[in-house]
């Protein structure tokens, strides 16, 4: 395929852009330089280290490999959702629930891209694997995450509410019932305004970076599509799972409300 | 019937009582001895251990939400789910003639829950939490929010409840709900409950009533 390559000295001159925020940082006295300073070269170092990475993998012929690096993605997508929680579970379900829900979505998503769409040679073809759970995991994980945290806000706000509908003879996931819709829908909401933005007030990253490297630009729309439809799908599936889960930790078998299983301290 | 046996948790207990049906208690107390949590916990909103048996049924042989249909707790303060008043009932003559004896008027059905005053809300959570006909009703300050008018009106509903043969426990700072209710009474002291006798004087003496069956 024919793409222009980047050398070292283009990335250097895209940089001095940084100049900009860097100078309007310092006149309006935003106080951001250092956290820009910092933030950029936290990413070129994460892009350039993963580049590399990429690269080792690609030319190994075993796919332990290949999984190794997908299991250290979700765990790493795992730590993020529970970074985002304003309120975490006590032990170890804080990061099992949101991650747990990851791996299942992940492999799910992941393994029908694989096996029924694109059907690479061989089917572990980290090129394909890697890239597609990469782009399912960072969409899931925003939906499971906002979902999760607007359920434990809502719940912690409502618990009178909540207590007055089990007091009244209502099942758990009854009394839960508005909660966990509300918390579906914040869920999966930024994927499902993303389907109605794409393509006309953006290009997806994916389709634009086909279409420089040379792939005819319909293609390209095509596995950029399939993209949107396995991460929609996977957000829903992901969200439904990380609220439900999240709904039956914060009650118990009792259904009783369970909020003393929440970490007193704000995050 | 309701017999409560060795209940207990980290803030009050144990408690053993029995209400035989159609009867009435003034469960009294200082603010923070635990007379709401020991509420809660009858009704198992709250992790308890001991066991609470309602006419030869057993908590621990039933589901909670179950339990809850016979054993209702009816907090101070009332929580509201839906828009309008109306949708938290199912509409009988009976719920409107058990409103016009509450001072309430039928159209406020239709009102907006955000509308209330606090002690109309505190009315009609008590309407609604006695709509299904509970074997138990365990009422946290029922009457708190309202006026003397009011309150007769509650406590009049109360003893209607009593007649048909449900047990109340009924956890107030009145004497006069005490001595309307009593006279014996189950008083809370840092978490720990004893069965008291109200005398005329005013004053609480050990034991229960000899009459009543209250143990």
């Amino acid at each position: 395929m024919d793409y222009i390559s980047l050398s070292f000295f283009d990335l250097a001159l895209a940089a001095l852009l940084m100049l900009i925020n860097g100078g309007l940082s310092i006149g309006l006295g935003l106080g951001l330089e250092r956290t820009l300073l910092v933030n950029s070269l936290r990413m070129t170092v994460q892009l350039m280290l993963i580049g590399f990475v990429l690269k080792f993998i690609f030319v190994q012929t075993n796919p332990l490999w290949t999984f190794g690096l997908a299991l250290i993605m979700i765990l790493l997508a795992g730590r993020e959702i529970l970074a985002r929680q304003s309120y975490r579970l006590k032990g170890h379900q804080a990061y099992g629930l949101g991650t747990g829900t990851l791996l299942m979505v992940g492999f799910f998503c992941t393994l029908f891209a694989i096996g029924l769409l694109v059907q690479p040679d061989p089917w572990y073809s980290p090129r394909y694997v890697l890239p597609i759970l990469g782009m399912v995991l960072g969409n899931t994980m925003t939906g499971i995450g906002l979902g999760m945290e607007t359920l434990t806000t809502s719940i912690k706000s409502e618990r009178g509410v909540i207590e007055g509908r089990l007091s009244l003879g209502e099942p758990r996931f009854v009394a839960l019932k508005g909660h966990i819709r509300k918390a579906m829908k914040n869920g999966m909401m930024p994927i499902i305004n993303a389907m109605a933005a794409s393509g006309v007030i953006s290009l997806p990253g994916m389709m634009t970076g086909q279409i420089i490297s040379g792939v005819d630009p319909v293609d390209a729309t095509k596995y950029q599509l399939m993209i949107m439809f396995l991460i929609a799908g996977g957000t829903a599936l992901g969200t439904t799972m990380g609220v439900l889960g999240m709904g039956f930790l914060l009650t118990d078998e009792r259904h009783r409300l369970r909020l003393d299983r929440l970490k007193t301290d704000e995050t | 019937m309701i017999k409560i046996e060795k209940l207990e948790n980290e803030i009050f207990g144990p408690v053993d009582l029995t209400l035989e049906s159609g009867q009435g208690l003034v469960v009294r107390g200082a603010s923070g001895s635990g007379k709401t949590r020991f509420m809660r916990g009858v009704a198992d909103l709250d992790e308890t251990r001991g066991e609470v048996i309602v006419d030869e049924m057993a908590r621990s042989e039933m589901s909670a939400f179950e339990w809850r249909r016979l054993v209702r707790f009816v907090p101070a303060d009332s929580h509201w789910w839906y828009e309008r008043v109306g949708e938290h009932f199912e509409r009988s003559d009976g719920l409107i003639m058990d409103m016009e004896q509450l001072g309430l008027k039928p159209a406020q059905l239709n009102q907006p829950v955000s509308e209330l005053s606090t002690g109309e809300k505190q009315r009609l959570a008590f309407l609604r939490a006695i709509a299904d006909k509970p074997k138990v009703l365990l009422l946290d300050e029922p009457t708190s929010a309202l006026d003397e008018h009011s309150t007769k009106g509650v406590e009049a509903l109360i003893e209607a409840e009593m007649a048909r043969g449900c047990s109340v426990l009924i956890a107030s700072h009145s004497d006069v709900q005490a001595e309307r209710f009593g006279p014996a009474c189950l008083t809370f002291r840092a978490g720990a409950a004893e069965v008291e006798t109200l005398l005329l004087s005013g004053e609480l003496q050990k034991g229960g009533a000899e009459n009543g069956g209250v143990v």
